[in-house]
């Protein structure tokens, strides 16, 4: 092969890489799972585990033996720049709240594996080394592989959680940041000791270690102090100044590599001493990462899948010593992090959601592993099982937390830290916030919903998206800057409701979510929500699909949803409902009888449809109930109107809506509801209802709420 | 429990001290007691030696990767092998050698056990004669049994390999061409279970 032809091969390598990479990184995404994970999976099935193994001539034509060294070294300059961004998100204030327990845990959680992975080397020496190390550069090596936390992986996990402000999330991102360094130096320790093939060849080198972190610390931070304040100074970050970061990770990592460690200390090292000022941190971090991110790290994985051979697991016996590395890491981290727990005084629930937690091993570990292979202190057999233990501890993470910390128990715990909110509060009303300057006529409705009365709550939900999984953004410290960020916007919203009273009515809450849709209907079933209003500003629904995150709150909410579509609401006084027979239909009339109960200046027409298969546009059992029940005060502003036949109904409905403020409209079967849409009579009727509209579609007939405790409490005029 | 109070401290050197010492001790019996695998890696050239019924045997070519006391391998005539040299990929499957020629043999993989200076390797191919044979067949036949035994001494790797039901076996002996490291570009094939 000639240099092009090598060039084209490396980029069409890249480009499958890439590709499959996201695919299965959004497919683990889907089942809750790292993104991460899904990475390295990617690259695992691109090796000869799976792809070499049904299509080998396929394999072959895209890694051909010239496109390695080239991929090599890109895998190891993204290790480079990966690990700096880790050090970079190492920041101080992860120490914080509950540190004397967070570092016995750490520490404990850190010498239970380490000393049962150097006994698993008894067992697995003779059987799987090829005798290239000493036992001791081996058992080394194996402790440090067992005692890894990916501090990265946790965080994003923690995140995603919403645990970062509870204390188990405090206490666990303490715990993994104190585990990484440690973790590192073991590693450091191992890899000078498998150099040198001896403790005592090692000391140099070691000396040396200490010599260069303390440099780094004394005079590199002076420098990158200087940095910082220049930043501060000017605001931005000059591609001058991100050059010379550049170079001096690069110049670290080869120190590093001299002094007789690995590249990736020195530019971890880096990463760590780098000020943590906010600004020069974040933009600092975004320029570098979605390169590494998106570009470089796959191409690792895909060199570390090309080292993984599952196929050599292919006997009971090598499956049964795999079982052992898996049960070894898994039980020597959660037994250390849990009895460590329990002796700080942390409850039972609490230190098995840490123990799990700290089983994260993730990409760290993958990195670890791989620089074993290198220095030949592990077999392709022993890296083929520890990186099978890698993604189980890592994979499993997820579902234990899950099982051991449900959701709604984190939600309990955080509450626990949160004011008391009102006593009495039986109708709940969810209100997802995007943008809160644009929205407060999406909250005048839910409050005009609400009443002025103290039996209501209006919860103003705002969510931070997520971003990957790497992406600073997403780290706990920046999740909790932009929430706080977010928390503002929504007081000041609150302070603007007209009267102050209402404000008292009016809870903001903001979460972190990487699946915003599928956040808001868990809150809204974890808040045991009875109306979730959800704000649509598009101007036309398209094609009959309401598509977007609003058809995916409809599509997975179990609660009932009102679609709110506002076209400049200034009050509301005259109400239109198209009432077709059906439990959406329903709940359209019981949120305008809500509305009117609420509102005393309100009049409400209701406009019986017709459909082709009810023939008359009959209350429900359950309305005419409601409607019987109505104070007189109440009843006398309805207007029944007469009936329309379907084909007409549209235009009707529109000519009539030029006279109200606001037009409730249930989806509805019979016009052509389905799934994750509202139908195309509701669709029709956004595109062209010339007043506000809601659209409501209600998730179960049994025991609405919406009237059950309005019905009982005097009018009040809220809007 | 104050981190730098007494106890802590107490604490902390006693939880250090015993890791260290139980370090001590696994690693002093490890390196006094344990005896690992003699490395075998490597690729070997074995001469098969002719017999009546398979006059010209060719050079077969045999790559062998070790993770400890578990090898897996390859084996395949070494024209082919040479065929695909400028072709054979990153993996450790028969891929390597996969478009050597249209009719030339598949490489065998091979797993097995090297101890105590014994190399028993077993895997599924053709009858011995036709892999040492790089034209092969151009219907293939049905893939029988094969069977590796061989021991290595001072570089020498000499042996049998028994094929199919009939026990039909060939002698070879042959010496370690190139080493072989567990780098990807060099692996050599594992069997799938």
């Amino acid at each position: 092969m000639n240099p092009t032809e090598i060039v084209i091969h490396v980029l069409v390598a890249i480009l499958i890489v890439i590709a499959l990479s996201r695919l299965v990184g959004y497919g683990f995404d889907r089942i809750k799972q790292p993104l991460v994970i899904g990475e390295i999976v990617a690259g695992i099935m691109l090796g000869p585990s799976l792809l070499g193994w049904l299509a080998p001539g396929l394999q072959a034509a895209i890694f051909p033996v010239e496109v390695l060294s080239p991929l090599n070294v890109l895998s190891q300059v993204g290790l480079i720049f990966f690990m700096f961004l880790i050090g970079l998100e190492l920041n101080p204030k992860y120490l914080r709240g509950n540190l004397d327990i967070a570092i016995l845990v750490s520490h404990v959680s850190i010498l239970v594996p380490f000393s049962l992975g150097s006994l698993l080397a008894l067992l697995l020496y003779p059987l799987v080394s090829n005798g290239d190390v000493t036992f001791t550069a081996f058992a080394l090596f194996l402790g440090a592989a067992m005692s890894i936390t990916a501090f990265p992986v946790l965080a994003r996990i923690i995140t995603e959680n919403n645990l970062q402000s509870s204390r188990l999330g405090t206490l666990a991102l303490t715990c993994a940041a104190v585990d990484d360094v440690t973790a590192w130096c073991v590693l450091a320790l191992a890899i000078a000791v498998t150099r040198t093939n001896s403790m005592v060849g090692a000391i140099p080198t070691f000396l040396w270690s200490i010599l260069y972190i303390t440099a780094m610390i004394v005079l590199g931070q002076r420098i990158l102090n200087a940095l910082a304040r220049d930043y501060e100074r000017t605001g931005k970050l000059s591609q001058l100044m991100v050059a010379g970061i550049y170079m001096a990770v690069v110049a670290s990592a080869l120190i590093t590599e001299f002094i007789g460690i690995h590249f990736i200390f020195g530019a971890f090292l880096l990463g760590a001493v780098m000020p943590k000022n906010d600004g020069l941190t974040r933009e600092l971090a975004e320029k570098t990462e979605d390169f590494v991110l998106i570009f470089l790290l796959p191409v690792f994985f895909a060199y570390s899948g090309l080292k993984t051979q599952v196929g050599l697991l292919n006997t009971p016996d090598k499956w049964l010593l795999c079982a052992a590395v898996v049960g070894v890491a898994i039980l020597g981290k959660y037994v250390g992090t849990y009895v460590a727990a329990r002796v700080s005084g942390i409850d039972k629930r609490e230190s098995a959601a840490l123990g799990w937690l700290m089983n994260t091993r993730g990409l760290t570990e993958l990195i670890v592993l791989n620089i074993g292979l290198e220095l030949k202190v592990i077999s392709p057999l022993l890296f083929t099982m520890l990186v099978i233990m890698a993604l189980v501890t890592t994979f499993m993470t997820s579902p234990l937390l899950e099982w051991v910390y449900p959701k709604r128990l984190i939600r309990l715990d955080v509450a626990e830290t949160e004011p008391e909110p009102e006593q009495q509060s039986p109708y709940r009303i969810l209100v997802p916030v995007a943008n809160p300057k644009t929205q407060k006529g999406l909250l005048n409705l839910a409050l005009a919903i609400a009443g002025s009365q103290n039996t209501a709550l209006v919860t103003l939900l705002s969510l931070v998206e997520l971003q990957e999984d790497y992406a600073f953004a997403s780290t706990p410290v920046e999740a909790n800057r932009r929430i706080a960020e977010q928390q503002t916007r929504l007081q000041e919203l609150i302070l603007t409701i007209d009267p102050p009273e209402a404000q008292s009515m009016v809870q903001p809450m903001t979460l972190v979510s990487a699946d915003v849709a599928r956040k808001t209907a868990e809150t809204a079933e974890l808040n045991q929500t009875n109306l979730l209003i959800v704000g649509w500003h598009r101007p036309a629904f398209d094609k009959n699909r309401l598509g977007g995150r609003v058809g995916k709150i409809l599509g997975t909410a179990r609660t009932d949803v009102a679609v709110f579509v506002d076209r400049g609401i200034q009050k509301i006084e005259n109400i239109l409902v198209p009432y077709t027979t059906s439990i959406h239909g329903d709940l359209s009339l019981e949120l305008a009888l809500r509305l009117l109960l609420n509102l005393e200046q309100a009049r409400l027409t209701i406009l019986h449809v017709n459909s082709d298969s009810h023939p008359t546009a009959d209350f429900s059992r359950e309305v005419s109930g409601i409607l019987e029940r109505l104070p007189g005060g109440v009843s006398d502003r309805i207007v029944q109107s007469s009936c329309v036949d379907s084909s007409a109904a549209i235009g009707v409905i529109v000519e009539r809506s030029g006279h109200a403020d606001l037009t409730i409209a249930g989806t509805s079967r019979a016009w052509g509801l389905e799934r994750q849409t509202l139908g195309r009579y509701t669709d029709a009727l956004a595109n062209q209802c010339q007043s506000s509209l809601l659209i409501t579609r209600k998730h179960s007939q049994i025991n609405s709420p919406h009237l059950k405790f309005a019905l009982t409490q005097p009018a009040h005029e809220s809007l | 429990m104050s981190h730098f109070s007494k106890q802590s401290f107490l604490f902390y050197g006693a939880a250090i001290g015993s890791v260290i010492t139980l370090f001590s001790v696994v690693t002093a019996y490890g390196e006094s007691k344990l005896v690992v695998a003699a490395p075998i890696y490597g690729k070997y050239q074995l001469r098969v030696s002719p017999q009546a019924d398979c006059p010209n045997p060719e050079i077969l070519n045999l790559a062998v990767q070790q993770s400890g006391v578990y090898v897996t391998a390859t084996l395949q005539p070494e024209s082919a092998a040479n065929h695909s040299a400028g072709n054979h990929s990153a993996g450790n499957n028969p891929a390597a050698n996969h478009s050597a020629s249209p009719n030339s043999p598949e490489p065998v993989a091979l797993s097995g056990l090297w101890q105590k200076e014994q190399l028993r390797l077993q895997g599924q191919g053709l009858e011995v004669c036709a892999i040492a044979t790089s034209a092969g067949t151009a219907a293939a036949p049905e893939p029988v049994p094969l069977r590796i035994e061989a021991q290595l001494a001072q570089g020498q790797l000499t042996g049998s390999i028994v094929s199919g039901s009939s026990d039909r076996k060939l002698t070879f002996a042959g010496q370690k061409a190139l080493p072989l490291d567990s780098a990807p570009e060099k692996s050599t094939p594992s069997t799938h279970p």
